[in-house]
């Protein structure tokens, strides 16, 4: 044999290999039956992500493996100051039968006292006390009395009688807000969460998810008020849209200025106080000041409750609360935040590849492996006779009794024959 | 007859008579309703296989025995429809993580150990009593699931990771006329062992 054949059968003998090989590994490969994960919180500060991390589980057919973390804490959320209490839950399980892989998850956050419960029948978190998150604070300062508003829309004699002390009345004005937005302050913007979560589950072709918030809303805290801005549902249809309101906010702060503005108004008009119609002057500067907030209403706030989507045939992704502070509450000091609370996948899953197993002799009812759980329950009986293991009992004592009686009797009546003879 | 024969008789009559009289006392005391056990000394609970199920609320005082899933994921309850099985692959009363899982029976004619299940309402307790001590449980939820909706959810009523120690009662319900449509499904919560007066 030639170096040239034998080189020439090493090749063929090693692309033999290879081919067989080939062609062994889709019946070798890994195959993801089921797969899930839970995500609790997840949070972006002005552009900086943060939050519990996401738990993922998959399973091959044999064996699930996990990623993360599914006891996240509050103390370990670093790099935010939105969260500082409450209660985390993050938890996802696979499991397989008949070859075929079925999944569960559930993520959410709730306020202190709040218990976890275990991934499986829906909800994770059992509601405590209601989590007050500070999503950041209006900054009122940049609102001004305009000039050329002061006397928008008043009557023309107004107007006229106003010209020549405008020099004064406008600067008056303008001390006038600066103290009454001292004593505003700073307007707090909170989102209120009692426990809000998701759950979901997917099996062969199908998969199922839902949300619920326990006593959830957005509120302002303002000169030393609390208002609702907005109050979410307990069990929100699938992606409804959040919708805030400001006009009661910008109710308050119109309040809160009015007497500050009124004494500023009064001190400036000198012996025109009493020509001049006030009143008008006054709703014609809040109205104006009013206006500056105006973008902020129906625009701070952005979002989506029960967010659902479905990547896949047999999996979906479901977020309970997902809120965005947007680009317009920038403008009044707000900075950039997102927030995600409650995200939860589950799916897409399949069917572990049959494998030829060698015959072995039945054995009567082979243990299931621990993490086969029963999907059947034959609870019922039509009636209890046949299964009364005491009325066995109580037979037998009856078949025993009777046993004993007649062989006394019959012993007894044998021997008063025998002594009778 | 003779004075001995008589005496035999009468030896005989006695011995048959306390037969009878040992017979009958066994069958009055297995006829008398099932007895709790004595009060059991409380303490400090480390998990343990259960022994006995108590519902006041619905009147079930019913032994538990181990029962096993096969590789058909039936659960099946004890044969003795007045005991109650705890399905071995569950955890245990006590188990910080895992949900104990136990079955009984519905019967149509009455008798079954969970006859009246569907009857418990959230915040009414059952204990389970184990070697160890009792564990004492809220009842959260009650639910009624078709078999595909329990088939469905099996993973979650019934799966084993995390669990944080839910006592999970399943039976039947939904009689037809002739047989159980849906199933029973009670979650209680564990809240630990009782103290001695409210056991």
């Amino acid at each position: 044999m030639t170096t040239r054949t034998r080189v020439a059968r090493l090749v063929a003998a090693a692309l033999t290999l290879a081919l067989t090989g080939l062609a062994a590994s889709p019946a070798t490969a890994a195959t993801t039956v089921a797969r899930a994960s839970g995500a609790a919180l997840t949070l972006g500060v002005g552009g900086n992500p943060a939050g519990s991390g996401t738990y993922a589980v998959t399973n091959d057919g044999t064996h699930q493996t996990s990623t993360g973390t599914n006891r996240p804490v509050v103390s370990a959320l670093t790099g935010q100051s939105v969260v500082s209490a409450g209660v985390l839950a993050q938890d996802a399980t696979t499991s397989v039968r008949d070859g075929a892989g079925s999944s569960a998850a559930c993520a959410g956050l709730a306020g202190q006292g709040s218990s976890t419960v275990a991934v499986g029948d829906g909800d994770c978190l059992v509601p405590g006390q209601t989590l007050s998150l500070a999503a950041g604070t209006l900054d009122l300062s940049r609102l001004r009395v305009v000039d050329a508003t002061v006397l928008q829309g008043l009557d023309q004699q107004l107007q006229t009688a106003l010209q020549p002390v405008l020099d004064q009345v406008v600067p008056a004005l303008q001390g006038g807000l600066r103290s009454g937005l001292q004593q505003v302050g700073d307007p707090g913007l909170f989102l209120d969460l009692g426990a809000v979560q998701s759950h979901c589950t997917a099996g062969p072709g199908t998969a199922d998810g839902s949300a619920s918030l326990a006593d959830a809303g957005a509120h302002v805290q303002v000169a030393g008020r609390r208002v609702d801005l907005v109050s979410l549902p307990a069990h929100p249809a699938p992606n409804t849209k959040v919708v805030t309101d400001l006009g009661a906010v910008a109710t308050v702060v119109e309040d809160a200025l009015r007497s500050q503005l009124a004494t500023a108004l009064d001190g400036s008009l000198g012996p025109l106080s009493t020509a001049v119609d006030q009143a008008a002057v006054l709703d014609n500067v809040l109205a104006n000041i009013g206006a500056q907030l105006a973008p902020l209403d129906q625009n701070l706030l952005s979002g989506t409750l029960n967010a659902q989507s479905r990547p896949a045939a047999g999996a979906i992704d479901v977020t309970a609360l997902d809120l965005r502070v947007l680009p317009a509450a920038a403008q009044a000091g707000l900075d950039a935040l997102s927030v995600q609370v409650g995200r939860s996948t589950c799916g897409p899953g399949g069917v572990r590849p049959a494998v030829v197993q060698r015959a072995t002799p039945s054995t009567p009812r082979p243990r299931a492996r621990p993490h086969v759980v029963p999907t059947r329950v034959t609870a019922g009986l039509a009636d209890g006779q046949r299964h009364d293991g005491r009325g066995d009992l109580l037979a037998a004592l009856g078949a025993l009794f009777l046993v004993a009686s007649g062989a006394g009797f019959a012993d007894y009546r044998r021997r008063l024959t025998r002594s009778g003879r | 007859m003779s004075d001995p024969d008589r005496r035999e008789a009468r030896r005989l009559g006695f011995r048959t008579s306390a037969l009878v009289v040992v017979a009958g006392l066994l069958a009055i005391w297995f006829l008398l309703p099932g007895r709790a056990p004595a009060g059991p000394v409380y303490g400090e609970l480390s998990a343990s296989a259960p022994r006995r199920l108590q519902i006041k609320a619905i009147g079930v005082d019913a032994r538990v025995v181990p029962v096993s899933v096969g590789s058909d994921a039936v659960l099946d309850p004890p044969a003795d429809y007045r005991e109650v099985g705890w399905w071995d692959g569950s955890a245990r009363p006590g188990a910080d993580r895992g949900q104990t899982v136990i079955t009984g029976h519905t019967v149509h004619t009455g008798g079954g150990s969970m006859d009246r299940l569907g009857r418990l309402r959230p915040g009414q307790k059952v204990d389970v009593v184990t070697r160890r001590g009792t564990m004492r449980y809220r009842v959260q939820r009650v639910r009624v699931l078709g078999h595909a909706a329990l088939a469905r959810d099996a993973v979650r009523l019934f799966g084993q990771r995390g669990g944080a120690g839910r006592l999970v009662l399943v039976s039947c319900t939904g009689w037809n006329g002739s047989s159980y449509d849906s199933n029973v499904v009670v979650l209680a919560a564990p809240l630990g062992v009782p103290p001695r007066r409210s056991s």
